[in-house]
């Protein structure tokens, strides 16, 4: 008998190309995907605030068994990080990777790689097994730059995105057995879980259940998918029943919920943003869009020519390809979620990338598919494949490649483990969690939205925001305070100095002011000031809005006047409030409208306003101790910002100054204090006497005999604690040499101890603090006098006096009692800071002002 | 109690009743799993030349009513009758039967009909015994009286013995009045999910609880494993155990024009006997302990995890009230309530999928089902589970006090009003819309 040898008749069925091959190439395609997502991946993107907070959840699962690292609060389901806690726990938290950020992108990698496997696959599957169809698919897949920037952040996205891609895989079996949908129902549950949009796949998945079922099984497989996945999502809000946290709490006396409750959140969450239109322009899906165009407009491109082409084909094709169908519902089910009027993050493009590499494919393979299957359908699949390739390679970016954006981030977090001290309170961008609290030793560190609206967190920090100590600014953090969703976070980067700023190499735009910023790879630490600078500056502003008009006058309506004095105080808030603008303006309307007196060019004291806000000089005279002032200021702000012309109005003020203000009579020379400036009279206001400012004075223009103004100032108060046993609020230096009264000038307060001469109490209190023995002496003497006049005239200037002089002398009170009793009181706990006129204003603010010169140990803890 | 005690009892029971119900579902589903095992689950679709002999066992006892149609309709098989020897069995005393008997055999000249009768105790068991010892053919097949059976299936059994390498058929049996009594929807299913999906499970395991009739055994290895046990009350399973240890091959047909068909017992009460019946049965067979000498771990949780069923839903039933007082009382982990709540979930896919075989059982047999039958199947799937219990516990308390009688069901014949009609086979069916 003899053997026929028949040869298979291969018309009818399709070239097959040999397994080795297959593999060799899907193994090249997959190294190339891996290659391009691993190179640089940790140094680009910049690190999400979110990455660190799904890192830090999934640890806290995995060490604590907690859903969060607080309260958990239901804004997402749990899965996603319950995986990368598993993972993080597989490899030692971020031990074995550097860092928890790193071993968290490590995870995206290998799910990435994951994914191009399953891309491909599903591609070919879905195109009757063509190879060319998963080669294209994963090679778009691998080298979309959108794709990139969000497959190596570590997302609940990417993890939902390989839970759908396993559910669509498993559908894709033949013949389909009730085990393989019963799987992928509970992938498709768990994306769900994992990332509450994969919902919008659904209907992509039930086409691919009809298609996949046979006859009597078919009511089985959609009966076990709906339940597998159905009662796997069940599953989380059962969670939420047991916890007693599905429906929302009572309410407590304030009108919060006294628990966390899902719908809450849901409802919080649904009605977040404006419905708009997703063809505004204005319209956070147009946002997103644009933002995703300047990143990748190939894999954009390409997508929107497969879902074109592919639709073409059903239609040719009478409807008749069930996985174009199945495809097209997934695309259409999940842009419908993306452009449905609702907020869109640009995050929120990553699980399209899969389906739209998958689409490219599929059309790919339908094209070359209406060629004969031989040579010159593989080189038309080759040459789509280079084209692809090549297109990425000329229009794509390649920063993924090469830019560093986390450079800064780790700067900023490097700069806090060697300059902060230890369990300090830091709010900020999540990213530093990981390394500053679970990795270092900052337990306080907190991520800034839980920060604002967590009561447990804000328990730590006693709901108070000044007790915060740093804040870590990025991107992010800018974005949500510029939305306006967390105050508190905008109360602390106003009342912060900026200690430390990264923004090396920055691609962003920045304009905090504005409350701009157009990239998150910079970094910045603000140290949150003090409370007495925040009263400070909050006074300031209360200042500014209430009392500064024009372009820099300070009036106040009632009595309608404007003084040199308070001229200079509105300079010296804005000096130190480093508000340049305000300052220049304030100085050009001093100098506009009260320095035109005949002969010199010093400030006149008084402009006074009428009730129809009409302004005119009511008076030319100037007072000293004013001038002196505005020459100190003058000279601070030029050191300050820096301005030559401030320095040389100094000098002109202090030539006439000298001229006007000072008199030498018998060896002494004295500060005049006569209304107009002249000398005949000798008056002298003790009180205008400040050794402190003449020392700093000294320093800047030392042609002038300073130090002879201030030994000649303490022998004059000397003098008179000897001759009266107090310092008067004037007196009159006769021509004979004696110390006369003033009361025929000045009023029959003049020789007593009163509001003039308090306002030496500061000043000597300062001199004495810088080691000035002659200082100590006079308060000593008149000590009695200020405790005195505080029972005699109660007020704000007797207060304030008593409690600097209490805090750096032991007057028989306690300043803390001083403090609460008479200052404390004024404050409006919701502004920090008080109303009331302005000289309570000034008493006020005096006293803070000093409290900045006090060594820590003399101040009082503000409330 | 203390709380780690209390939370690790639950755990432990939620984690078996997962396990459980996870079984039970991939069993009841098996079938369904490809279109491959819908296909080879059924009949063959053409027939070889007959070359087996049938002898069926026909055990009888005051069964005078249904003999003679049962005897009428198993003669019109169409397979060649010297291949057929159709064995009435039945105590010597019980004389209206044999008389029934010998005059079907008169009256449709049914030459193949021999009668066998015998004196002492009656019992089905001991019956068949005397039945199998007297058997001419090789194959050995058991009927009920009253049973439907089609007339192609020794055509069919014969074709299966010769395609594939079978030692033991069982071949579909249908309850079929399924809205004769509330709970007969329930029983129904569970019939048609046993023989149409859950047989063959078993079957691809190794290791068989055969049901009690429509089954073909070769008489040599009958004879091999010495026949019937005559003491218990299902012997029926407890041959297949045996069976499954001695290695033999086992094989199911369900196909739904040759099913066997019964009836639903005829009252709450009867089925509550019925199901004490076969689940002190099984409490038996667990006793004796020969399931563990089945041939593998694997085989010996499946039949252990086949004969403790019953008894572990009574013992959890029992056990109800302590949990519910568990659940008010304590604050159990949230983690550990979530576990217990699946089986819940579980439960409800149980019943869904009970839904969807109702659906199917209505096509593959013709009958219309209507909405309101659905609802009444949701309805009553509580209740029928408390009956369910009701009669593992009733069974646990027989045979824990040694009530070990036989409670007997009585047949009416429900399922084949209409009888005359000249296709027995279709036609009770439609009939059994109107019973």
């Amino acid at each position: 008998m003899t053997t026929v040898a028949v040869k298979p008749v291969s018309t009818s069925t399709p070239r097959r190309t040999p397994r080795r091959t297959e593999a060799l190439l899907v193994a090249a395609v997959v190294l190339l995907s891996g290659l391009v997502h691993a190179w640089n991946m940790f140094d680009y993107p910049y690190i999400e605030n979110d990455e660190a907070t799904y890192l830090s959840r999934g640890w806290s699962f995995v060490t604590e068994g907690q859903l969060d690292v607080n309260t958990y609060r239901y804004d997402h389901a749990p899965v996603g990080w319950m995986i990368i806690g598993g993972w993080l726990g597989l490899t030692g938290g971020g031990d074995m990777f550097g860092g928890m950020v790193e071993a968290g992108r490590v995870l995206m990698l290998l799910i990435h790689l994951a994914n191009t496997v399953l891309v491909y696959v599903i591609a070919k599957r879905m195109s009757g097994g063509r190879m060319s169809a998963g080669l294209i698919a994963a090679l778009v897949f691998a080298l979309t730059p959108l794709g990139i920037y969000f497959h190596r952040r570590v997302l609940l996205d990417n993890l939902m995105t390989v839970l759908v891609l396993l559910a669509i895989l498993l559908l894709l079996r033949r013949p389909l057995t009730l085990g393989a949908t019963v799987g992928s129902g509970v992938a498709f549950g768990l994306a769900v879980l994992a990332k509450l949009n994969a919902a919008f796949f659904g209907v992509g998945f039930l086409i691919l259940l009809w298609v996949g079922s046979v006859g009597a099984q078919r009511k089985h497989a959609f009966l076990n998918w709906l339940a597998s996945a159905g009662g796997t999502v069940l599953l989380f809000f059962v969670y939420a029943l047991l916890n007693n946290e599905f429906f929302p709490a009572p309410l407590d006396d304030e009108g919060q919920p006294t628990h966390v409750s899902l719908i809450d959140t849901f409802e919080l969450q649904l009605g977040r943003g404006d419905f708009a239109w997703p063809w505004d322009p204005a319209s956070s899906f147009r946002m997103a869009f644009d933002s995703w165009l300047v990143k990748d407009q190939v894999t954009l491109l390409l997508g929107a020519a497969a879902i074109v082409g592919l639709t073409l084909f059903l239609v040719a094709r009478r409807f008749r390809d069930a996985h174009i169908l199945a495809l097209l519902a997934f695309v259409v089910g999940y842009v419908a979620f993306l452009a449905r009027g609702g907020i869109v993050i640009d995050l929120y493009i990553a699980p399209l990338l899969p389906f739209l590499a998958i689409g490219v494919g599929m059309l790919g393979a339908r094209l070359t598919g209406l060629l004969r299957p031989g040579a010159l359908r593989s080189a038309t699949a080759a040459a789509m494949l280079v084209t692809i390739g090549g297109a990425y390679v000329v229009w794509g970016t390649s920063a993924h490649l090469e830019v560093d954006e986390t450079r800064n981030q780790d700067a900023a977090v490097t700069w806090i483990e060697q300059r902060v001290e230890p369990g300090s309170i830091i709010v900020g961008d999540n990213y530093a969690y990981p390394e500053l609290a679970i990795e270092g030793p900052y337990p306080d560190t907190m991520y800034f939205f839980n920060a604002e609206y967590d009561p447990e967190l804000r328990d730590v920090y006693g709901d108070d925001w000044r007790n915060v100590d740093y804040l870590v600014l990025t991107h992010e953090v800018v974005e949500q305070i510029s939305q306006g969703t967390v105050p508190r976070m905008n109360d602390i980067l106003e009342h912060s100095t900026l200690v430390a700023s990264y923004t090396d190499g920055t691609s962003s735009f920045i304009d905090l002011d504005k409350r701009i910023s157009t990239n998150g790879d910079w970094a910045q630490v603000w140290q949150v000031k003090s409370r007495n600078q925040i009263v400070l500056q909050d006074a300031w502003e209360r200042f500014r809005d209430d009392w500064v008009v024009s372009y820099g006058q300070v009036l106040e309506l009632q009595p309608g006047s404007t003084t040199s004095l308070d001229q200079a105080l509105a300079l010296e808030q804005a000096l130190a409030q480093d508000d340049e603008v305000l300052f220049d303006g304030i100085w050009q309307w001093t100098s506009d409208h009260l320095r035109h007196r005949d002969g010199d060019r010093l400030t006149s004291w008084h402009w006074a306003v009428d009730d129809l806000g009409r302004g005119e000089l009511g008076s030319s005279d100037t007072v000293c101790a004013a001038d002196q002032r505005l020459m100190g200021l003058l000279l601070d702000a030029a050191t300050a910002w820096d301005d030559e012309s401030l320095r040389r109005e100094a000098y002109s003020i202090a030539v006439d100054w000298w001229e006007q203000c000072t008199f030498t009579y018998d060896g002494m020379t004295l500060v005049d204090s006569s209304a107009d400036g002249s000398i005949d009279d000798r008056l002298v206001n003790p009180s205008y006497f400040d050794p402190v400012l003449y020392r700093r004075l000294a320093d800047e223009m030392p042609v002038f005999a300073w130090d002879e103004l201030i030994d000649d100032g303490y022998a004059l108060l000397a003098r008179l604690v000897d001759e009266r046993g107090t310092v008067p609020n004037w007196v009159v230096y006769t021509e004979s040499g004696e110390l006369a009264s003033a009361v025929s000038l000045t009023g029959d307060a003049a020789d007593t101890f009163g509001e003039d001469a308090l306002r030496l109490v500061p000043t000597l209190l300062r001199d004495e603090l810088g080691g000035e023995e002659r200082a100590s002496a006079v308060l000593d003497a008149i000590t009695p006098d200020v405790i005195a006049y505080a029972d005699d005239a109660p007020g704000l200037g007797s207060a304030t006096t008593l409690t600097m002089l209490a805090q750096v002398h032991d007057v028989g009170v306690d300043p803390i009692d001083l403090y609460l009793e008479h200052i404390a009181s004024e404050l409006d706990p919701e502004t920090h800071t008080w109303d009331g006129t302005l000289a309570d204003f000034a008493w006020l603010y005096g006293w803070h002002r000093f409290q900045e010169d006090l060594p820590a140990s003399m101040t009082v803890p503000l409330i | 109690m203390s709380l780690e005690l209390l939370t690790g009892v639950v755990l432990v029971v939620a984690l078996v009743l997962l396990v459980q119900a996870v079984a039970s579902l991939i069993q009841t589903l098996y079938i369904w799993d490809s279109p491959e095992r819908i296909r080879a689950a059924g009949r063959p679709d053409t027939y070889e030349e007959p070359r087996h002999g049938f002898t069926v066992l026909l055990p009888a006892r005051h069964e005078a009513a249904v003999i003679g149609e049962t005897l009428r309709r198993l003669g019109e098989a169409q397979y060649p009758t010297e291949l057929v020897e159709l064995m009435v069995i039945c105590t010597a005393d019980d004389t209206a039967t044999i008389q029934a008997a010998e005059a079907a055999k008169e009256e449709h000249g049914l030459d193949h009909v021999t009668v066998l009768m015998f004196d002492g105790t009656p019992g089905k068991s001991r019956a068949m015994n005397l039945g199998l010892a007297a058997a001419k053919h090789e194959l050995i097949t058991i009927f009920d009286s009253e049973d439907d059976v089609s007339p192609e299936i020794f055509s069919i059994v014969d074709t299966l013995y010769q395609r594939r390498e079978v030692d033991v058929l069982q071949c579909g049996v249908q309850l079929m009045d399924h809205d004769s009594h509330w709970f007969s929807a329930h029983n129904v299913l569970e019939y048609f999910f046993w023989f149409k999906s859950r047989m063959h499970y078993f079957a691809k395991e190794g290791a068989v609880p055969l049901g009690g009739n429509t089954v073909f055994f070769r008489a040599d290895d009958l004879r091999e494993v010495g026949g019937w046990d005559e003491h218990g009350l299902t012997e029926d399973a407890d041959l297949g155990i045996r069976l499954s240890i001695r290695g033999k091959r086992f094989d199911v047909m369900y196909d739904a024009e040759h099913v066997t068909r019964e009836e639903v017992p005829h009252s709450t009460r009867a089925f509550v006997k019925q199901r004490t019946r076969w689940n002190q049965g099984f409490l038996q067979i667990l006793r004796k302990g020969e399931w563990l000498h089945l041939p593998s771990l694997r085989k010996i949780v499946l039949i252990g995890s086949v004969l403790t069923a019953p008894t572990f839903m009574a013992i959890v039933i029992a056990c109800a009230p302590l949990f519910i007082l568990i659940g008010v009382t304590t604050k159990l982990p949230v983690l550990v309530s979530l576990l217990s709540f699946v089986p819940l979930i579980l439960a409800a896919i149980m019943l869904m999928t009970s839904v969807l075989g109702l659906y199917e059982f209505g096509k593959d047999q013709g009958l219309r089902i209507t909405p309101y039958r659905y609802l009444a199947l949701v309805v009553s799937f509580i209740p029928y589970q408390g009956l369910l219990m009701f009669s593992a516990v009733r069974a646990s308390l027989r045979e824990l006090t040694g009530k070990r009688g036989w409670e007997k069901t009585v047949h009416t014949g429900s399922h084949r009003q209409g009888a005359h009609q000249p296709k027995p086979a279709l036609v009770p069916v439609m009939a059994s819309e109107r019973a």
